[in-house]
């Protein structure tokens, strides 16, 4: 097949292997770099039109060769575009890169092409019937066929190229060196291109067979590749070179084996003060004698040398370098002198500043280390190393905390690290247990970590701080614990401390108070300061003596003195203020005050309270008539007397205070002896109350009414005598007077009873008489009369023993009579013994003495329970006694008796009653009932002597009761009586 | 032994007609035999104590109950009582108080001297006949007289 190909063709095909792979290569290896995509894209621009051309030439019809040379006008139209593009970037004008440029430039070729593709229609670009032309040719349009846009095209293409060289010139004059040969390479290529180009248009190729435009190509290209190829490298060494050894800052001498300079570079020019041109074959010692005498003395000649330069003393680092020929021996040596002064100070200052850290870091108290990002320790301070146990912190370094710590505490130092490691959260003023080679003691730390980053963020390891605050934290307690206490002292204390500063002006503000202060004064520390302070909380009457105060401070005197304030509520409080001065003695004046402040109002309110007490028990006691003193028992002093004493003794108060014996003094001589035995008796516990006489100073007698009473103390021992002294001189008087009378009235008494007695004794033998008097004849009349009967029936007969009966039945009921008028009379005198009596005994013993057992046959007697009741037996009996008699007589004419006793409860007293179903009487009659002999039936009816009820009235009257009656005719009558609970 | 120390009721009685009552009462039980009567209290105390008139009689043959009423002439009965009843030799006679008094006081005054026995002399002369009939019938016949 290459036998086939013409020439140019096979060139043209190697050249635009050439670019593509080119193209290829850079895009992949320069694909960081977008700056050389132009160069890309003209690589391949003229990878395409190459190979178009050649796919033109191999081709072998028309059509084919028509469409390939159509297609030449891609790559034709992309090449200069973009060759422009790389001339600008490369030109430093890279920024007019922008996307409207690109667009801009692309209007062309876009527009080209399209007209290219249909040229047929219209033929701006080439004539269409030149076709043949073109099949046959090998190469480029013929000018005679190219059409007005063909030259359109080149215009654009060249105008393009030209001002790409241009600016790549421009960059070439611009930079020096090795740049500007890769410019000029660049510029060449294009230049190159462009002449094959042009020589192939104009047909005026010299190069036949091959064409000009892939001669110009490849040309260009080799070029190209010449100016970007590493071979350039190999020659811009020796430029480098060159540059670097003018450019370094480095002083570089060579000198020969001679020890004579050969070269010397601009830096050394400087250094030596002269140029290269002078010293150059000049033997070292003599152009540099500074160097040279320190090039002679040393045998290491590499090291540190210190220069003068510019005045000032540098240092520098020599180094020597042997350059030896091919036989090995030393052709020349290569000075380099480094300025290092620079770098001494930093070093020194490092140096410094590393041993300042590192005493600062020993030094301190607290705990420093470094620890890397494994926790292994890095860095520690002397302290941490020595707490451990370590002579020196070197002995610690890569250590790990379990290592070192006891168990317990390692896991704890080593979760905070792995925390702060990991997250790289720093770790602030953590609280934990610390150690200590005593493990009693219990240390607190306060631990805190830093994370270390290096230059990317990555954590590499952590700084940390370690305090022992176990003194910190006692102190703390102990602190609290010291509130605390004062806290209770100032709420329990009724006191508060101040100090008192003396400002510029004189005036004084409060510096600060402790205690008691809010609760004594009601304000707070500001409000009070702000309310005006002492001044204002004074009481408005007490501001004369603070002045006087203050005057007293002002003259460096302590003051104690009694004021009011007032709280914050209005109240006022008496205050006790102990003020001590604060005296500056180089300028003789206060500074300030210090002191105290005593709430003393309970001990004002109190002596207050015993003033006015005090008071009225003087008052009273003045003004007491009666004489009062208080005596102490042991010494016998009058402790106190009031004035009423001057009035009854005529001796004055203080006559008695001085003399105690005064009062005794002025007993009066007969008395005196009772009086001081009485006294005496007092303290066998027998209470002195005498009346007894004393003599006033003017002579004249009172009686008077001592009394003493002891006064206990606390231990229930007498240690006082109270004594008051009455003047009773009128009482004594009016109380012989009513002595006199009473035994006035005693003696009437007497004589009076004396007389009741008499009488009473006759009116007894008066009775007696009669009982007994009066019976006698009675007894004889009846007794005779019976004799009568009895001896002398047969002369009486009937008649006359009738009349004997009649005589002995009046003698039986004057006996009665004078029975019942005795009995009568006797209650009048008797005395009532009052007791306690079973009315149920009486009454039934009553009604067995009323009756006979025969009677009793034909009587029902009904006896209820009676309540006991309080009289005189003998009385009540007769009562009984008599009321059942006439209750027995009066139903003894029924077949059938019926009698009851019994007893009613009503408005709180008892009401006996003895009720018969006998004759009964009319109620019109009842009030003559109870009178002495009334009778409400006939003597022939009942007998009786009428004084029976009269008997029961008067004896129940005696005892406080009542007694009545009811009755109805042939119905039966009901006597009642009561008797009072209590004896009368 | 003569009659005055055969006497088994001495009756002190001042009253003429009381003691003839006395007397029919005590009759009608046969029991007047031995009645002797003195009508004051002195005179009742010679014929105890065997002196004055009756200086004869011998102590040592009391009569077995005297009948003594209070009220007397010259020495009245609770005087003599009180006689009788302090001498060793005569105290042990039986001495029954008859009188009309009722008066508590006698009554009490009698017994705390040392009367016997204390009668009332009713009004009534069946019950009068019938008490002193009782009374000699009891001290002369039921009564078991001392030594």
């Amino acid at each position: 097949m290459v036998q086939g190909i013409p020439p140019d063709i096979l060139l043209s095909m190697i050249v635009g292997a050439g670019f593509g792979l080119t193209a290829l290569y850079v895009a992949i290896v320069r694909r960081n770099k977008p700056a050389w995509m132009d160069g890309v894209v003209l690589l391949l621009a003229c990878t395409e039109l190459t190979w178009a051309h050649v796919l033109q030439g191999v081709s072998s019809d028309i059509a084919t060769k028509v469409f390939w040379f159509k297609m030449i006008y891609i790559g034709y139209t992309i090449a200069p575009a973009s060759f422009f593009c790389l001339a600008l970037r490369y030109g430093g004008l890279g920024h007019l890169l922008t996307l409207r440029t690109r667009l801009f430039l692309s209007v062309c070729p876009v527009l080209t092409n399209g007209l290219v593709f249909t040229n047929e229609f219209h033929g701006w670009v080439w004539d269409p019937e030149g076709t043949p032309v073109i099949a046959n040719s090998t190469s480029y349009l013929p000018v005679a066929y190219a059409h007005p846009w063909h030259w359109v095209l080149i215009v654009y293409s060249y105008f393009l190229m030209g001002l790409g060289c241009w600016l790549l010139a421009r960059s070439l004059i611009r930079s020096r060196g090795i740049y500007g040969w890769q410019a000029s390479g660049i510029v060449i290529a294009a230049i190159v291109a462009l002449l094959g180009i042009a020589l192939d248009l104009f047909g005026q190729s010299p190069l036949l067979p091959f064409t000009a435009t892939a001669v110009g190509l490849a040309g260009g290209t080799i070029t190209m590749v010449f100016a970007l190829s590493p071979l350039r490298r190999r020659d811009l060494l020796s430029v480098t070179r060159g540059a670097i050894i003018s450019n370094i800052s480095d002083g570089i001498v060579v000198i020969d084996e001679d020890d004579q300079i050969a070269e010397m570079n601009p830096a050394a020019e400087k250094l030596v003060g002269k140029s290269a041109s002078q010293v150059i074959g000049k033997s070292l010692k003599q152009a540099w004698p500074e160097l040279g005498s320190i090039w002679a003395k040393r045998a290491n000649k590499s090291g540190e040398v210190v220069l003068c330069h510019e005045n000032t003393l540098h240092t520098f680092d020599l180094r020597v370098s042997a350059i030896r020929d091919w036989r090995g021996h030393i052709a020349s040596q290569v000075i380099v002198l480094r300025d290092i002064t620079e770098r001494k100070h930093v070093e020194e200052a490092l140096a410094r500043e590393r041993n300042l850290l590192r005493t600062l870091i020993d030094n301190l108290r607290d705990y420093v280390y470094v620890k890397d990002a494994d926790g292994r320790y890095q860095v520690n301070n002397l302290p941490h190393a020595r707490l451990l146990g370590f002579d020196t912190p070197e002995q610690f370094r890569g250590k790990t905390v379990f290592e070192v710590f006891p168990a317990h505490l390692a896991e704890q130092y080593h979760a905070d690290d792995s925390v702060v490691l990991r997250t790289g959260q720093a770790l602030i003023d953590r609280e934990e247990p610390g150690y200590s080679p005593d493990s009693n003691a219990d240390i607190r730390n306060l631990t805190t970590k830093i994370p270390l980053r290096d230059d990317t963020g990555k954590i590499v390891g952590l700084v940390g701080v370690t305090r022992d605050i176990t003194e910190r934290k006692r102190a703390e307690k102990a602190l609290q614990e010291s509130e605390e206490r004062y806290r209770m002292i100032s709420t329990m204390a009724s006191d508060y401390m101040f100090s008192t500063q003396v400002d510029a002006e004189g005036r004084l503000v409060l510096n600060w108070v402790a205690g008691a202060f809010d609760a004594m004064t009601g304000y707070t520390f500001e409000e009070y300061v702000a309310h005006g302070g002492w001044r204002a909380a004074l009481h408005p009457d007490d501001r004369a003596v603070d002045d006087r105060d203050l005057e007293q401070l002002r003259a460096n005197q302590p003051v104690i003195t009694e004021v009011r304030t007032l709280k914050k509520s209005g109240e006022t409080v008496w205050v006790q203020v102990y003020a001590h001065p604060v005296w500056d003695a180089e300028r003789q004046k206060l500074v300030g005050i210090y002191g105290a402040v005593k709430d003393i109002t309970e001990r004002k309110k109190a002596e207050e309270a015993l003033r006015e007490s005090e008071e009225k028990l003087r008052q009273i006691a003045s003004s007491l008539r009666e004489v009062i003193w208080l005596r102490d028992v042991q010494t016998r002093q009058v402790l106190y007397v009031n004035p009423a004493f001057e009035e009854l003794t005529g001796w004055t108060c203080e006559s008695f205070y001085d003399n105690p014996d005064t009062v005794i003094d002025a007993t009066h001589p007969d008395d005196k002896e009772s009086v001081i035995k009485a006294l005496d008796q007092r303290f066998e516990g027998v209470p002195f109350d005498q009346e007894h006489r004393i003599v006033h100073l003017d002579g004249s007698v009172r009686w008077v009414l001592s009394r003493s009473v002891p006064v206990r103390n606390e231990a229930g021992e007498v240690y006082r005598w109270a004594s008051i002294m009455e003047d009773i001189t009128a009482r004594k008087r009016a109380e012989d007077q009513v002595r006199k009378l009473n035994e006035e009235l005693e003696q009437r008494v007497v004589e009076r009873t004396a007389q009741l007695q008499a009488a009473n004794k006759e009116l007894e033998a008066f009775a007696y008489s009669i009982s007994h008097d009066l019976r006698a004849p009675l007894r004889a009349i009846d007794g005779y009369a019976h004799i009568l009967t009895e001896d002398f029936e047969a002369l009486l007969g009937e008649e006359g023993k009738r009349v004997c009966a009649v005589i002995r039945g009046n003698i039986r009921r004057m006996s009665q009579l004078i029975d019942d008028l005795l009995a009568f009379s006797r209650l009048s005198r008797a005395e009532l013994q009052a007791s306690s009596i079973s009315m149920e005994t009486l009454a039934n013993a009553a009604f067995h003495e009323s009756t006979t057992p025969e009677s009793r046959k034909r009587i029902d007697f009904h006896l209820a329970p009676l309540p006991p009741a309080v009289g005189d037996p003998t009385l009540i009996r007769q009562v009984w006694l008599n009321l059942l008699s006439n209750a027995v007589k009066f139903s003894s004419k029924r077949e059938r008796a019926v009698i009851e006793v019994g007893s009613q409860g009503k408005d709180g007293e008892i009401i006996y009653y003895v009720r018969d179903n006998g004759v009964g009487f009319e109620m019109q009659y009842v009030d003559k009932l109870f009178s002495v002999f009334q009778r409400l039936h006939s003597e022939k009816e009942y007998d009786g002597t009428g004084v029976g009820l009269a008997i029961v009235q008067r004896i129940i009257q005696r005892h406080g009761g009542r007694a009545w009656a009811d009755a109805e005719v042939n119905r039966g009558a009901t006597f009642y009586f009561t008797l009072p609970r209590k004896g009368k | 032994m003569n009659e005055l120390d055969a006497v088994d009721i001495l009756l002190v009685e001042d009253n003429p007609q009381d003691a003839e009552l006395t007397l029919r009462a005590l009759k009608k039980r046969k029991l007047a035999n031995q009645l002797f009567v003195v009508e004051d209290g002195a005179e009742a105390l010679d014929f105890m104590f065997c002196r004055g008139k009756y200086t004869q009689r011998e102590i040592a043959h009391p009569p077995k109950v005297v009948l003594l009423d209070i009220k007397l002439p010259k020495v009245n009965g609770l005087e003599v009582l009180r006689a009788i009843k302090t001498d060793k030799r005569l105290r042990t006679i039986p001495v029954v108080m008859v009188t009309s008094s009722r008066e508590d006081p006698d009554i009490q005054s009698a017994y705390e001297l040392g009367a016997n026995s204390y009668v009332v002399k009713p009004v009534d002369f069946e019950t009068f006949a019938e008490a002193m009939s009782n009374l000699g019938l009891y001290w002369l016949l039921v009564n078991q007289a001392p030594r």
